[in-house]
Formats: C-alpha cells, sequence, structure tokens
C-alpha cells in the first residue's frame, strides 16, 4: 500500500519542467522555417510524391489516398488541404500554409503536403 | 473485503473513471483538433499514486484497449499512434514516482506524461508516414502537452487530496 506522500504543488521540479518546455519551445519555434523562400508545393501519397509543382500557380488537384479523395488547392501563394476524407479533419483545420517547412498531414489518408524552396542561408561564403 | 477482491474493485473503479473521462472528452469541443485534454490519464495516475505501478499499468492498458474500441477500432494508426503514446506516458511517470520521488507533485507527473505523450505521438506518426518534417509540429504539440497535462494534473491533485484515506478507512 503507498503511503499516500508526495510532495505538495507546486514541486521545484513542476516550476523547471514547465519552464524547461517553454524554452525549449520557443528555441525550437525559433530555429525552425524562417517563413521565407517557399517556391514549390510538394504532395506526398502514401509515402511517394505525386506532385511537385509551384506555390505561384493557381491550381486545385485531388489526390487518391489510403481512405479516398484529399482535395489540395493552391492559390496567392499559399496552399492547403481543402477537404479530406479522414474523420478528423486535422488537416483541412491546419488551414494555410506558406512557410518553407510548413506542413499539413492526413495520418488516416496517409497524405502530406509541405513547402520547400531555397531557404535564405543563415551563414555567408565566410563565415562558412 | 479480501485483498485480492479489494484490488480488482479498485482497479475495475479506476478503469471506469478513465473511460467515462475518455468519453466525456470526446463529446467535448476542442480548440484545436490535436488538442487534447488527456482527462483519462488522471485515473492513470491516481492509479500510480494510490496504487503503485501495476495497477496504473492494468488501468492504462484497460483504458487503451476500451477506449479503442468504443472509438475507432483497434485496426489503423490511430490506435497503433495512441497507444505507444500511452504507454510511454505510462511508463514515464512511473519512473520519475519512483526514481525522483521528491522532485514532481502530481501537477509535475502530469506534465511529465503529458510531453512524453505528444512527442512519442509525433515520432510514431513521422515513422508511420515516414516523413520527419512533421517534428516542425514539434513546438505546438510540447506548448499544447504543458497546458494540458497541467490542467489534468492539478485536477487530479486536487482530486486526491479530497480523497478520504480509504487504506484506513476499510481496514
Amino acid at each position: 500500500m503507498s503511503d499516500r506522500s508526495w510532495p505538495a504543488a507546486p514541486a521545484p521540479g513542476d516550476v523547471g519542467l514547465i519552464l524547461l518546455a517553454l524554452l525549449a519551445t520557443a528555441v525550437l519555434a525559433f530555429t525552425g522555417a524562417d517563413g521565407q523562400g517557399a517556391q514549390r508545393v510538394v504532395i506526398d501519397v502514401e509515402g511517394v510524391t505525386r506532385y511537385d509543382v509551384s506555390l505561384d500557380s493557381q491550381w486545385t488537384v485531388t489526390v487518391d489516398g489510403l481512405l479516398g479523395p484529399s482535395v489540395v488547392r493552391v492559390v496567392g501563394g499559399r496552399v492547403r488541404i481543402e477537404s479530406a476524407p479522414c474523420p478528423g479533419q486535422i488537416c483541412v483545420a491546419r488551414g494555410w500554409l506558406r512557410a518553407v517547412g510548413d506542413l499539413a498531414v492526413c495520418v488516416p489518408n496517409h497524405v502530406v503536403v509541405h513547402l520547400t524552396g531555397d531557404v535564405p542561408p543563415r551563414f555567408d561564403g565566410i563565415t562558412q | 473485503m479480501s485483498d485480492a477482491s479489494r484490488r480488482v474493485t479498485r482497479l475495475g473503479l479506476l478503469t471506469g473513471m478513465a473511460l467515462v473521462l475518455f468519453l466525456v472528452e470526446a463529446s467535448l469541443p476542442r480548440p484545436l483538433p490535436w488538442m487534447r485534454l488527456g482527462l483519462a490519464n488522471s485515473a492513470v495516475l491516481a492509479a500510480l499514486l494510490l496504487f503503485g505501478t501495476g495497477s496504473a499499468l492494468a488501468v492504462t492498458l484497460a483504458k487503451l484497449l476500451l477506449g479503442g474500441l468504443l472509438g475507432g477500432g483497434l485496426a489503423g494508426p490511430a490506435f497503433v499512434i495512441g497507444s505507444s503514446a500511452g504507454l510511454a506516458s505510462f511508463t514515464a511517470m512511473a519512473l520519475c514516482w519512483h526514481y525522483l520521488p521528491r522532485l514532481f507533485s502530481p501537477v509535475g507527473l502530469s506534465i511529465v506524461g503529458a510531453l512524453v505523450h505528444q512527442v512519442t505521438q509525433l515520432t510514431v506518426a513521422a515513422l508511420y508516414l515516414g516523413h520527419e518534417g512533421l517534428f516542425s509540429l514539434l513546438p505546438m504539440f510540447l506548448l499544447s502537452g504543458v497546458a494540458s497535462g497541467l490542467l489534468t494534473g492539478t485536477a487530479t491533485y486536487y482530486a486526491l487530496r479530497a480523497l478520504p484515506d480509504t487504506s484506513e478507512r476499510d481496514a
């Protein structure tokens, strides 16, 4: 039988953990893609790249995933999954993608939409 | 009551609690589709703190299995991802409780569980899709893990404090 004793909240570890997690979130968020230079829309279906088109086009495509058709729309330099046959609709709720590294994922339908492009180099030729 | 029947009763109660919380949560609207409170985790945490690792593992397994059946079946990626995350989350909380018993309050343990849940979920999804780009979602997942772990942990903390010490009462 447990002795039913544990530190009162907030314990030092609680506070440390929250701070650490927030710090990690901030660091990861700022070292990620910086929102510039997105040029191509890549659509992977079941692990295979099915489309690779310019982000500057106006284009709607229906791709057939594991469950059925997902509709992807490219317009005005951004792209989104417009509809999907999955129960969660997480990919649709992801909304518009604009920056390099942005992605919308539909796990049930096995469809991934992401943006690629020349990310501006962080270092020039000398410091590199 | 004998020790064995008392144990079965407790496990049944905690599992029932986990499932009710699971269903209540499933009927709530979510601020964002990938954000979940993980209320059922408070039953696992309560089992761990009150009755130890074995009971908490039993509640975790029962929750995953029955939740999977009620939710959307035992086949498919959602169950695999959810189960891996649930087991990893339980393991992390149990290890912290046993090896670092003075470091975290139940609220901290709950946050540990939520963070490990989120990272495992993302890792398994990335493996399943073969797409490491998924990790760009990590900051968002960590942030919602802190928030949900804090909320469910606080709820569990006060629930445990309000609980009479049954180990003495029914002895």
